[in-house]
C-alpha cells in the first residue's frame, strides 16, 4: 500500500497563540482518516494546512512525496480536494456544472470542458450516483444530495487525496450512512486517501481505518479504533461519558453517550 | 443508463451567442437612427446613405453629427455598465451588485471632477481620475462591507449606497460651488446625459473597452467558481485574491473612462446581466458577453425612449434606466433578498 500524505512535526501559530502543535502522521491509499475532537481544537485549521492554503509555523506536509508548500494553487488542488461546508450556492449552478467546476485544475487559460472531462464528469456521477440530478439546480438539491454532489466536484479534480469537513453535519442518519458508505467505497475505487473531521462517533467507527483525536491542538491518541477509542480517551477528549463496547453485528467499535445525570460521571 | 451527456458549454455555443448578440445590436443601431425629433423618412436615410445626397443637407447634419454618434456612444456606455455588473456580481457574490448602488460609477465621476476643476487635460487626466475615484470608492465598500461575514452579506450593498450618496453630494456640492462652465450641467452628473456626445472619445474608449473585456473574458472560469465561495474557489486551484483585486481593477479603470463622458447612469447593470441569467444559466463565459453586449442594446433604446418620449424635449437617459431599473430593484429583493436561485 502506497503512502499519500505525510505530516512531519507540524505546528501552526497566530501570533504567541500554538493552534496546533508536534503532529506527526502519515495516510496511506485505500483508507479513510478520522479527526476527532472538540469544536475548537484546531481540526478545520488543519484540513486548511493540508490543502496548502494556510502555511504550517513549523514542519512539514507531503501529499506522494511532494512538500506541498513548494506547489502553486493549481497544482495543490490536482493532488488534494477538499469537500467544505458549502450551504448556499451564490448563483444557481446545475449539478453537472458543479462538478464539471473540479476540471478546472486540469483546463487551461480559455479551454472549455471536452470530451474528456464530460466522460469524467459522468463516471464521478454515476459512482456518486448523481447522475440523474445532472441538470437539476444545485440549490434544489436535498443536503444528502448536494454533499454528494460536492463530494463528485472533488472526485473530478482525480486528486490523490480528499478532504472532508464534518460532511455529515445537518443530514439525517439515513444521509449520514449514505455520505460513510460512499466514501469508503471510493477510496477503494479510486485507490485514494480521504481525511474526515467529524463529530460523528457512531459512524466514523464503521467506516474509517485510522483515529487522530486532538485536543488544544496537540494529538492526544492516534491509532485504529480499538486502540485509541478508550472510554478515558473519550472522556479526556469531549469530557463526555461514554461505554464503549464492541457493536454485535458490524465487530466494530461502540461508543454510547451517557448523560451526566444518569451516571455519565462515573464512567 | 445514459449514452453521453452533453457539455453544458461549447466555444460554438458561445459564438453563435456573440453573433446573435452582435446582429440585434447592429439592427437596433440601424432602427434608433430612424426615429427622432426632426423626422427623417428612411427613404432619405436610404439615399443619404447611397450618398446621394447633398453633404450639406440638415438632414445629414442630424443623422451623422446628433443622432449616430450618440447612438454608437450610448451602446458603448451600455456594455461597459452591463461588463462591470456582471463582474462585480460575481466578485461580490451578489446578484444586486452594480456599479451605479456600488458608488463606483459615483466614485468615478468624483474623480472626473476633481480633474476637471483642477484643469487636467481631457485625453489623460479625466479618465485616470475618473479610475482612481472608481477604484477607491469599491475598496471603500468593501472594506466596510467586508468587517465580519465574507463579502456575500448584503452590508456590501448597503456600504455602496451610502458611499454613492455621499459621493453624489460632494459631486453636487463642487459644481454647486463652482462657478467653472467646465463641470458640465448638473444633470449630466446626476442622470447621465448622452445629449453631447461626440466620436472622439470612442476613438479610445472602443479598443479599451474590447480589450478590457476580453481580459476579463480569460478569467469567465475563475469567476464562475468564485461565485461559489472565495475558500471554494482556493480549494479548486483559483488565485483567488489576485483574481479579485486584478477583475476589480479592471472593471472600476473601465467604468471610471466611461462615466467621466456620460456622467451617472445606474441599473443598467443589474437589469442587464439579471436578465441574460434566466436565459442563459450562471456559466459567465456565456454570461460576459452576452451581458456586455445586451447592455449595449439596452442602452441604445433606453437613450432613445430618452430623446423621443416628450419631443421635442427629452429626458437624461439616466431617468429611462431607473424608470426600469428600480422597481425591478425592489423586485428582486422582496423575492429574492440578497441571494439568488434560478427561477
Amino acid at each position: 500500500m502506497g503512502e499519500i500524505l505525510r505530516v512531519r512535526d507540524l505546528s501552526f501559530s497566530y501570533g504567541d497563540n500554538f493552534l496546533l502543535e508536534g503532529i506527526n502522521f502519515a495516510v496511506e491509499e485505500a483508507t479513510i482518516l478520522a479527526v476527532l475532537g472538540p469544536n475548537g481544537s484546531g481540526k478545520t485549521t488543519l484540513l486548511k494546512i493540508l490543502d496548502g492554503i494556510h502555511r504550517p509555523s513549523k514542519g512539514e506536509v507531503f501529499v506522494l512525496s511532494k512538500p506541498l508548500w513548494k506547489l502553486k494553487r493549481r497544482e495543490i488542488s490536482r493532488l488534494v480536494a477538499m469537500v467544505g461546508q458549502e450551504s448556499h450556492f451564490g448563483f444557481s449552478f446545475t449539478a453537472l456544472e458543479v462538478v464539471l467546476m473540479g476540471r478546472f485544475p486540469h483546463l487551461k487559460g480559455l479551454q472549455m470542458e471536452g470530451k474528456k472531462d464530460l466522460q469524467k464528469a459522468k463516471e464521478v456521477m454515476e459512482l456518486t450516483d448523481t447522475l440523474h440530478l445532472k441538470n437539476r439546480s444545485i440549490n434544489e438539491l436535498s443536503g444528502g444530495e448536494k454533499q454528494r454532489v460536492l463530494i463528485a466536484r472533488a472526485l473530478a479534480q482525480e486528486a490523490k487525496l480528499m478532504l472532508l469537513d464534518e460532511p455529515t453535519s445537518f443530514l439525517d442518519p439515513k444521509y449520514k450512512m449514505e455520505i460513510f458508505s460512499l466514501l469508503s467505497k471510493v477510496v477503494k475505487e479510486k485507490k485514494i486517501a480521504a481525511i474526515v473531521v467529524t463529530h460523528d462517533l457512531e459512524l466514523s467507527t464503521q467506516f474509517c481505518d485510522s483515529f487522530l483525536l486532538i485536543k488544544s491542538g496537540q494529538v492526544l491518541a492516534q491509532g485504529r479504533a480499538e486502540e485509541v477509542l478508550t472510554q478515558e480517551n473519550i472522556k479526556e477528549l469531549y469530557g463526555c461519558g461514554t461505554i464503549v463496547d464492541e457493536n454485535p453485528i458490524t465487530k466494530t467499535v461502540r461508543i454510547t453517550l451517557i448523560p451526566k445525570h444518569l451516571g455519565g460521571k462515573r464512567c | 443508463m445514459e449514452s453521453e451527456i452533453q457539455a453544458p458549454i461549447t466555444p460554438k455555443k458561445v459564438l453563435v451567442v456573440i453573433l446573435i448578440f452582435s446582429l440585434a445590436l447592429f439592427t437596433t443601431i440601424v432602427v434608433c437612427l430612424f426615429w427622432g425629433t426632426a423626422p427623417i423618412p428612411p427613404k432619405e436615410i436610404f439615399s443619404i446613405l447611397l450618398q446621394k445626397q447633398n453633404p450639406k443637407d440638415p438632414s445629414i447634419q442630424i443623422l451623422f453629427n446628433l443622432r449616430l454618434p450618440r447612438i454608437l456612444f450610448a451602446a458603448t456606455v451600455g456594455y461597459a455598465l452591463a461588463l462591470g455588473g456582471v463582474v462585480f456580481q460575481a466578485l461580490l457574490r451578489n446578484p444586486l451588485a452594480d456599479p451605479f448602488i456600488l458608488g463606483v460609477s459615483s466614485g468615478a465621476g468624483f474623480g472626473a471632477v476633481v480633474a476637471i476643476m483642477f484643469g487636467l487635460g481631457f485625453h489623460f487626466g479625466v479618465p485616470i481620475f475618473a479610475f482612481l475615484g472608481a477604484t477607491l470608492s469599491i475598496i471603500t465598500v468593501m472594506l466596510i462591507g467586508k468587517k465580519e461575514m465574507g463579502t456575500e452579506s448584503s452590508t456590501i450593498l448597503l456600504s455602496g449606497v451610502i458611499v454613492n450618496a455621499f459621493l453624489t453630494a460632494v459631486i453636487m456640492f463642487f459644481i454647486s460651488t463652482s462657478p467653472d462652465s467646465r463641470l458640465h450641467s448638473m444633470l449630466f452628473w446626476l442622470y447621465g446625459d448622452l445629449s453631447q456626445a461626440k466620436y472622439w472619445p470612442m476613438s479610445f474608449l472602443v479598443p479599451i473597452l474590447l480589450i478590457g473585456s476580453f481580459v476579463i473574458y480569460t478569467y469567465s472560469k475563475h469567476l464562475n467558481i468564485i461565485t461559489v465561495g472565495e475558500d471554494v474557489a482556493l480549494y479548486l486551484g483559483v488565485d483567488v485574491q489576485k483574481t479579485i483585486w486584478f477583475n476589480i481593477l479592471l472593471v472600476s479603470f473601465l467604468i471610471g473612462a466611461v462615466v467621466s463622458f456620460s456622467g451617472l447612469i445606474g441599473f443598467v447593470g443589474l437589469l442587464v446581466p439579471h436578465l441574460l441569467r434566466m436565459i442563459f444559466g450562471a456559466d459567465h463565459r456565456i454570461l460576459i458577453p452576452a451581458s456586455a453586449l445586451g447592455g449595449a442594446i439596452f442602452m441604445v433604446i433606453a437613450d432613445t425612449i430618452a430623446r423621443t418620449i416628450i419631443s421635442p424635449n427629452e429626458l437624461p437617459v439616466g431617468v429611462v434606466t431607473a424608470f426600469a431599473g428600480a422597481p425591478f430593484f425592489i423586485y428582486l429583493l422582496k423575492t429574492r433578498g440578497s441571494r439568488w436561485v434560478r427561477s
